[in-house]
C-alpha cells in the first residue's frame, strides 16, 4: 500500500534553514506536509533522532546540511555524511528502508534545491509503505 | 490620508538600509523602510561575489532580506518614494507615494504566468540589459516581495496577464497612493550608481558593443547569470582576451570626478580571478594607474591575482576603437617601458566609478543636510560622528561617499547606533513612560 501524503521532517542546519526560509519567501512549490526543524549544525544530529522521528509519525527525514558554507566546521560535509551513514545502518538493523533519508547541502539562497529535494523525497516515499507508528495513530 | 507613527524612517532598501533597519529594529525601535524599486536588495544582491573572500554576494544579502521581511518592528514599503519631508516639533512628517504596481502583492503567488503571457519584451534592468524581460514581470529570482509588477510605460494593454492570473491579483485600475507618516529620526541610505561611462567619449561606451562596464561584467559572472557563461555582447563569442580600464570615470578632472572611487581596483581584481576560474584559457590584462588595495586581506588578494597570471600594466588608456570583427583596439601607455602600446581585445571592461544617487531637493532642504559638489552627503560640521548629517538625520552607505560592502555595513551599523543614542537622548523618557503604561 503506497503512502498517500507522506510526512517529512527536515533537519536544517543554520545556513540550510535560511534556504528553507527563502523557499517560503519566494513562494516555491513543495509538499505541504513537511516540517522544518532548525539545528545549529547537522554534524551533531544523532542517528537515533532520525530513527525516533520515523517511529513517531514521520515517513521520511531530510537532513539539510549547510554544506561547505557551514559557519561552524570546515569539514561539515564529511562529518554529516558519517552521521547519515550510521543512520542508514541503524535503520537497516531496525528493518526500515534507508531510502527514507535524504541528505543534501543547502546554501542560504538554495531555495530551488531545497524545494526539489523535498519533492524528490516525497515522491520516493509515496512508493513505500506508510511507516508503522508505534504508539501513535496514523493521521493524514 | 492616514498618519502612521514610527520611530525611524529609513530611506533606501539596499544593504545599508537593510542592515540599519534590522539593527534599529533589534533595539526595539519601530522602523519604516521605504524603497523605490519593486524589490529590496539594492546593488549587492545583483553582484557575483564579494572581495576578498569570494563569497557569494546574494547568499549573504538574501538572509538579510528575509530578516527584514520577517522583522516585527520593520514596516516595509517597496515601490514607494518619499515625496517630501517637513519637520514639526522635533518630529519628521513625510509624504510617501506608493506607486501603483497594478498587482495586489498580497494575492500574487509569483507563479510567473503573467510573465509568460505578456507579449512585450524590453531590456532587463537587473541583468544590465543583456537579456529581455516582459512588461509584466517579477524583478528577479530572489526578489522580495515575490510579486509581479506591471511596467505601464511599456504595457500595450492587451490584458493577457489579467486573463491568465489564477488569483485575479492584477488590477489595472490601481492608482498611486499617498500616505503621510511621522518619524522621530530619519536615516538616509539612498546609495549610489555607476558613473555613466558614455560621458567619456574616448571609451565609446554604448557605441562600441564590446565595451561594457563593471556592473555588466558582474552580471555575466553571477551565479544567476543570463547566459550561464561569459559571452561578449556583439556576437556571443566566448572572449579569449579581456582588457580592464581602471579609473574609468574617477580620478579624472576632465569629467569633474577628481576623487578615487575606492572599489574599482578591488572589484576588477576579483572579476579577473573569477574570469580565470570561469574561462580557463582567458588572458586578462588590467590597465591601472595605481592599485589601491586598502583593506584587510586586499593586498594578498591582489598578489593572488598576480600569481594566477593576471597581467597588470601601469598607464592610462587613451582611447578605444571598434574593429570590423567586433574586437576592440586599445591605445594605451605603458609607464614602465615609456612606450605607447596598441593592443587588440575581445572584450573591454570599464571599471566605472561611483556617483551618489540624486536626492530629492525638497526633502534635502527640509532635512537640512548639505551635499558636496558631486552630490555626496556631507557630515555635520559640529559633530565628530560622521554619520549624523543634521539634527535627527543620519546617513550611511554609498550616499555619503564611495565605499565597499564591508565599510557600508559598518557605517550602517554606526549610523543605527548614533540614531539610537539620539532617540534615547530626545525621546527616551517618553518611550520609557509608554513602556511603563503598557506594563501597568
Amino acid at each position: 500500500m503506497p503512502t498517500e501524503n507522506p510526512r517529512i521532517l527536515v533537519f536544517a542546519g543554520s545556513m540550510a534553514y535560511l534556504g528553507a526560509d527563502n523557499a517560503g519567501l519566494l513562494h516555491k512549490e513543495y509538499p505541504s506536509n513537511s516540517f522544518v526543524v532548525k539545528v545549529p549544525c547537522t554534524t551533531m544530529l544523532r542517528p537515533g533522532l532520525i530513527l525516533y522521528a520515523l517511529r513517531h509519525g514521520f515517513d521520511g527525514v531530510f537532513v539539510a546540511s549547510s554544506g561547505p558554507d557551514c559557519p561552524y566546521l570546515p569539514d561539515c560535509v564529511e562529518r554529516t555524511a558519517k552521521r547519515v551513514e550510521s543512520a542508514y545502518d541503524l535503520l537497516k538493523k531496525n528493518g526500515i528502508e534507508p531510502e527514507r533519508i535524504q541528505l543534501a547541502g543547502i546554501c542560504s539562497v538554495c531555495s530551488d534545491a531545497f524545494a526539489n529535494n523535498v519533492k524528490q523525497l516525497h515522491s520516493r516515499l509515496k512508493k513505500l509503505e506508510p511507516m508503522r507508528r508505534d504508539g501513535l495513530l496514523v493521521s493524514q | 490620508m492616514s498618519v502612521n507613527e514610527y520611530d525611524v524612517l529609513v530611506i533606501g532598501g539596499g544593504i545599508a538600509g537593510m542592515e540599519a533597519a534590522t539593527a534599529l529594529g533589534d533595539m526595539g525601535f519601530s522602523v519604516v523602510l521605504v524603497e523605490k524599486e519593486p524589490s529590496i536588495g539594492g546593488i549587492m544582491i545583483s553582484l557575483s561575489k564579494v572581495f576578498p573572500t569570494t563569497d557569494c554576494a546574494s547568499c549573504i544579502s538574501s538572509p538579510k532580506v528575509s530578516t527584514v521581511a520577517h522583522h516585527q518592528n520593520i514596516k516595509l514599503l517597496t515601490y514607494s518614494e518619499v515625496l517630501d519631508v517637513r519637520k514639526e516639533n522635533g518630529e519628521f512628517k513625510a509624504r510617501v507615494k506608493q506607486k501603483a504596481r497594478f498587482v495586489h502583492p498580497e494575492d500574487c503567488t509569483g507563479c510567473l504566468k503573467c510573465e509568460q503571457a505578456c507579449p512585450v519584451m524590453v531590456p532587463h534592468e537587473f541583468n544590465q540589459g543583456f537579456v529581455g524581460r516582459k512588461a509584466a514581470y517579477v524583478p528577479f529570482d530572489t526578489a522580495y516581495p515575490r510579486s509581479a509588477v506591471i511596467d505601464l510605460n511599456n504595457c500595450i494593454f492587451c490584458g493577457a496577464c489579467e486573463r491568465v492570473c489564477p488569483t485575479n491579483a492584477i488590477d489595472f485600475l490601481q492608482k498611486d497612493e499617498e500616505e503621510e507618516l511621522s518619524a522621530k529620526a530619519v536615516l538616509i541610505t539612498t546609495g549610489g550608481k555607476l558613473f555613466p561611462m558614455e560621458r567619456k567619449k574616448e571609451f565609446g561606451y554604448k557605441k562600441i558593443s564590446n565595451v561594457i562596464n563593471g556592473l555588466q561584467m558582474e552580471r555575466l559572472l553571477a551565479p544567476t547569470r543570463p547566459f550561464n557563461t561569459v559571452l561578449r555582447p556583439s556576437d556571443g563569442k566566448v572572449p579569449g582576451k579581456i582588457g580592464y580600464v581602471l579609473c574609468a570615470g574617477s580620478r579624472d578632472a576632465s569629467l569633474g570626478n577628481p576623487y578615487c572611487s575606492r572599489i574599482c581596483c578591488m572589484y576588477s581584481i576579483k572579476q579577473a580571478i573569477l574570469l580565470m576560474g570561469a574561462l580557463p584559457l582567458v588572458d586578462v590584462t588590467i590597465h591601472y594607474m595605481d592599485i589601491r588595495a586598502f583593506g584587510k586581506g586586499y593586498e594578498e588578494f591582489y598578489r593572488q591575482a598576480v600569481d594566477m597570471g593576471v597581467q597588470f600594466v601601469r598607464g592610462r588608456v587613451a582611447d578605444l576603437n571598434e574593429l570590423e570583427n567586433g574586437d576592440v583596439l586599445m591605445k594605451s601607455e605603458n609607464t614602465d617601458t615609456g612606450k605607447i602600446v596598441e593592443e587588440k581585445y575581445d572584450l573591454v571592461v570599464l571599471a566605472a566609478g561611483i556617483l551618489p544617487e540624486t536626492h530629492n531637493r525638497t526633502a534635502t532642504e527640509a532635512l537640512g543636510y548639505a551635499t558636496d559638489s558631486i552630490g555626496f552627503i556631507k557630515p555635520r560640521a559640529d559633530t565628530i560622528g560622521a554619520t549624523e548629517v543634521s539634527e535627527g538625520v543620519f546617513a550611511a552607505g554609498l550616499g555619503t561617499g564611495p565605499k565597499d560592502i564591508v565599510d557600508t555595513i559598518a557605517e550602517a551599523d554606526a549610523a543605527a547606533s548614533s540614531c539610537a543614542s539620539y532617540m534615547k537622548e530626545n525621546f527616551g523618557k517618553e518611550r520609557a513612560e509608554k513602556i511603563l503604561r503598557e506594563l501597568m
